[in-house]
C-alpha cells in the first residue's frame, strides 16, 4: 500500500482532549483529532474547538489518511475524509468524500456513492443557476442535466480538510450529468459551489493506490460475479430449452382415427379396442359431439382400461357439464363437453377402453374418443424449466450480491 | 528601484521594493506604515502580525506565473465565520505592470486584479448568493456572500491595506472568469480574475 512515514508540518494538541493532533497540508483549516473526533480550527492564534465530534466509522474502502495515489501522473495524498448523509424522497443514504492534496498544490474529491467512485474539482459557474428549481446547468459548451435534488448533512469527518466543516452542517444539493461527467451542486445561504467528477472504475483506484489487497478482493469478487452470471445465463437458457421442449412434446404422439361411441339409458357402457405397441404415455380424450346437455346438469365420464392380460382398472372419471348463471353482466353460459387424460400402459398389446354412463341426465349420449399414443409428458420438462429458472434467479441474486466490503 | 529605510519603532530595516508600495509592515515588530514621498515612513499604528503557520507561498519569494516572473511583497490573511483564505500581493519583475493579488482559497488559485468601479454597485445588504448583479460592465452571477475580518499582514503593499475592520464581500462569476466586489466602511473594490491551476505557478 502506498503510505509513507511522513513528517508534520505542525503538532498541536487537542483543546477538546489533549491528545496531539499533526497537520500534514499547510492549505489545511481543519482538523479532526484522532483520539476524540472533535473539529478543531487551525491557521489562527490558537487552536480552537469547532465542535466536539465523534470518531467515524471505518470507511467503506481502503482508504487512509496519508494514503498516496496517483491520478494522471499527479501525486496526491489522502488528507481527510467526510461522511455524509442525505435524504432524498423519504429514503436516507450516506455516502464518504476523501479529500486528496496534490504534489502539485490542487485539491480533489474522491467521492463513493451507491453509484461508484468519481473524482471531482471545483469548477466555476458560466451562466446563472438556480439548483432548486433549474433542470439544465450552462457550462459554456458542456451542458449539465440535473436529476437529483435533496438535502444532506455533514456526519462526521477525519483527517485535516481545507475548510471547516462542522457535523450536522446542512447543505443543499443538486446532481446532474453532461457528457459522461458528473456535477455536484452545493448550496448553503452563503455559498453556491459546483464540482465536476469523473468517474473512475474501483479496479482502476485500487492500481492508483497500489493496494494489493484491495486490487486482489475486486478481482476475487468480479470473477465470483462473472461465475455466477455465467450461471444465472445458463440456467435461464436451459429453462428456456426446457419450456419449449414442454410445449413440442405436448404436440407428440400418434393420434389414432376418432371412434364414436353411443351410449344410452339402455346402453350405459361400450367399448373401445386400441393396440399399444409399447409403454409409453398415451392421451385418451373424450368428447361429446351432438346435441347438448340439459341447462345446469352434468354426466359422469367412467373409463376403465383392460390390460391385454385382462387386468381392469379405472383410468378416470371425468365431468361433461352445462352451466348458466346470472352475473352484473347479465345471463351466462358455460360448458365442457370435452375431457381427456393421460396413462402410462403397464403391458403393450391390445387393451379395451371401457366407457360407462348412467343414462340419468340424457337418453342418448354421442362420444368420439381420441387416442394419442407414444406421447411424450411436457411434465417433466416443466418442471426442469421451472427449476432452472429458480436456480437463475438465485444466480443472479448471488452475483448481484457480490459486493465490495472493507478489506 | 529598491529604496531603504528605518523601522521608527523597532529600528529594523525596511526595503522598499516596488515603486507601486503605499503601504508597508515592519517584519520584526508588525508596526504599519504608509509611504509618503518625502517623509519616508508614516505610522499608521501596530498591525496584527500573522500568526506562525505553513503556507506554499512566503514574502520575498520569487516565481514565474504563465512565463512572467514575480516576487511576493506581501501577504494578508481573512477570516470569516467558516474559515480563512489568504492573498498575496506580488510585484512582477518588469517593475511597470501595477502589482497584483493571488488569492488561495482551499487548494484553488485565482489571479486578481483591481478595476476602477465606474458605476452604481448593490449595497452588500441586498446581494443574494444565486443572484445577477451588474458590476461595471459584467454581469456577474454571485455565488459567495460573507462577512470577514482583516485577522493579520505582513510585508509590502500597493494600496493601503487597513491594519484591521471587518467588511462585507459577493464573488461570483462573469463568463466564467471570477469578480470579487469587497465592501469596506469607506470604500468599494472590484477585482476581477483568472483562475491558475497550481502548476502554473512555479515557484523559484
Amino acid at each position: 500500500m502506498a503510505t509513507e512515514t511522513r513528517s508534520p508540518l505542525t503538532r498541536l494538541e487537542c483543546p477538546n482532549c489533549g491528545s496531539p493532533i499533526d497537520q500534514y497540508n499547510a492549505t489545511s483549516q481543519a482538523l479532526v483529532c484522532p483520539a476524540c473526533g472533535s473539529h478543531v480550527t487551525v491557521g489562527m492564534e490558537t487552536a480552537e474547538l469547532l465542535s466536539p465530534g465523534k470518531r467515524l466509522p471505518r470507511p467503506p474502502r481502503p482508504i487512509q489518511i496519508g494514503d498516496r495515489v496517483t491520478i494522471a501522473q499527479v501525486e496526491y495524498m489522502v488528507l481527510g475524509r467526510v461522511l455524509y448523509r442525505g435524504v432524498h424522497e423519504g429514503e436516507a443514504f450516506t455516502w464518504n468524500e476523501w479529500q486528496l492534496g496534490g504534489s502539485d498544490g490542487q485539491m480533489l474529491w474522491l467521492s463513493l456513492d451507491e453509484k461508484g467512485f468519481a473524482f471531482f474539482r471545483k469548477i466555476r459557474f458560466r451562466s446563472q443557476f438556480n439548483p432548486q428549481q433549474d433542470t439544465r446547468l450552462d457550462l459554456g459548451e458542456k451542458k449539465v442535466f440535473i436529476h437529483e435534488r435533496y438535502f444532506a448533512q455533514i456526519v462526521g469527518a477525519e483527517g485535516e480538510l481545507t475548510w471547516r466543516a462542522k457535523p450536522g452542517e446542512r447543505v443543499f444539493v443538486a446532481e446532474g450529468a453532461g457528457n459522461g461527467l458528473k456535477y455536484s451542486i452545493q448550496q448553503t445561504a452563503e455559498e453556491l459551489e459546483v464540482h465536476e467528477g469523473r468517474p473512475l472504475g474501483e479496479v482502476a483506484l485500487a492500481k492508483a493506490f497500489k493496494n494489493e489487497a484491495w486490487i486482489k478482493k475486486i478481482e476475487s469478487l468480479e470473477q465470483w460475479k462473472s461465475t455466477y452470471q455465467f450461471a444465472a445465463i445458463a440456467c435461464v437458457i436451459a429453462a428456456i430449452i426446457g419450456l419449449v421442449a414442454a410445449g413440442f412434446s405436448g404436440t407428440t404422439g400418434e393420434t389414432l382415427d376418432s371412434i364414436p361411441v353411443e351410449l344410452s339409458d339402455d346402453r350405459t357402457s361400450a367399448s373401445v379396442n386400441v393396440e399399444f405397441e409399447n409403454k409409453r404415455p398415451v392421451i385418451v380424450a373424450v368428447q361429446m359431439v351432438r346435441g347438448s346437455l340439459p341447462a345446469n346438469s352434468f354426466v359422469d365420464i367412467d373409463v376403465n382400461i383392460i390390460s391385454p392380460d385382462g387386468l381392469s382398472q379405472p383410468l378416470f372419471v371425468q365431468e361433461l357439464w352445462h352451466e348458466t348463471g346470472y352475473d352484473e353482466d347479465g345471463a351466462w353460459t358455460e360448458t365442457q363437453y370435452r375431457t381427456s387424460e393421460m396413462f402410462v400402459p403397464t403391458q403393450a398389446g391390445a387393451h379395451k377402453l371401457e366407457l360407462a354412463y348412467d343414462g340419468s341426465v340424457v337418453d342418448d349420449l354421442f362420444l368420439e374418443v381420441t387416442i394419442r399414443r407414444d406421447h411424450i409428458m411436457p411434465l417433466w420438462f416443466l418442471i426442469y424449466g421451472v427449476a432452472a429458472f429458480i436456480f437463475a434467479a438465485i444466480f443472479g441474486l448471488m452475483s448481484a450480491n457480490q459486493k465490495m466490503s472493507n478489506v | 528601484m529598491a529604496q531603504q529605510l528605518e523601522c521608527q519603532t523597532c529600528g529594523a530595516p525596511i526595503k522598499i521594493e516596488n515603486q507601486f508600495v503605499r503601504s508597508v509592515s515592519c517584519q520584526f515588530c508588525g508596526a504599519s506604515y504608509l509611504i509618503s514621498g518625502e517623509e519616508g515612513l508614516k505610522s499608521r499604528g501596530k498591525g496584527v502580525k500573522l500568526a506562525d503557520y505553513p503556507s506554499r507561498l512566503n514574502v520575498g519569494q520569487s516565481g514565474v506565473i504563465r512565463g512572467k516572473r514575480f516576487t511576493v511583497l506581501g501577504r494578508v490573511r481573512y477570516a470569516y465565520d467558516e474559515g480563512f483564505w489568504e492573498e498575496w500581493q506580488i510585484s512582477w519583475d518588469d517593475d511597470t505592470t501595477p502589482p497584483a493579488w493571488l488569492e488561495e482559497d482551499e487548494g484553488y488559485w485565482t489571479l486578481y486584479k483591481r478595476e476602477r468601479v465606474r458605476g452604481a454597485i448593490p449595497a452588500h445588504k441586498d446581494i443574494k448568493v444565486g443572484s445577477t448583479i451588474q458590476v461595471n460592465s459584467m454581469k456577474v452571477f454571485i455565488t459567495e456572500k460573507r462577512g470577514g475580518k482583516m485577522v493579520g499582514q505582513e510585508g509590502q503593499f500597493s494600496a493601503v491595506m487597513p491594519i484591521e475592520g471587518k467588511f462585507g464581500y459577493a464573488t461570483g462569476t462573469s463568463d466564467g472568469k471570477p469578480v470579487s466586489v469587497t465592501f469596506w466602511e469607506n470604500e468599494i473594490e472590484v477585482e476581477t480574475g483568472d483562475d491558475l491551476e497550481p502548476h502554473e505557478i512555479k515557484l523559484s
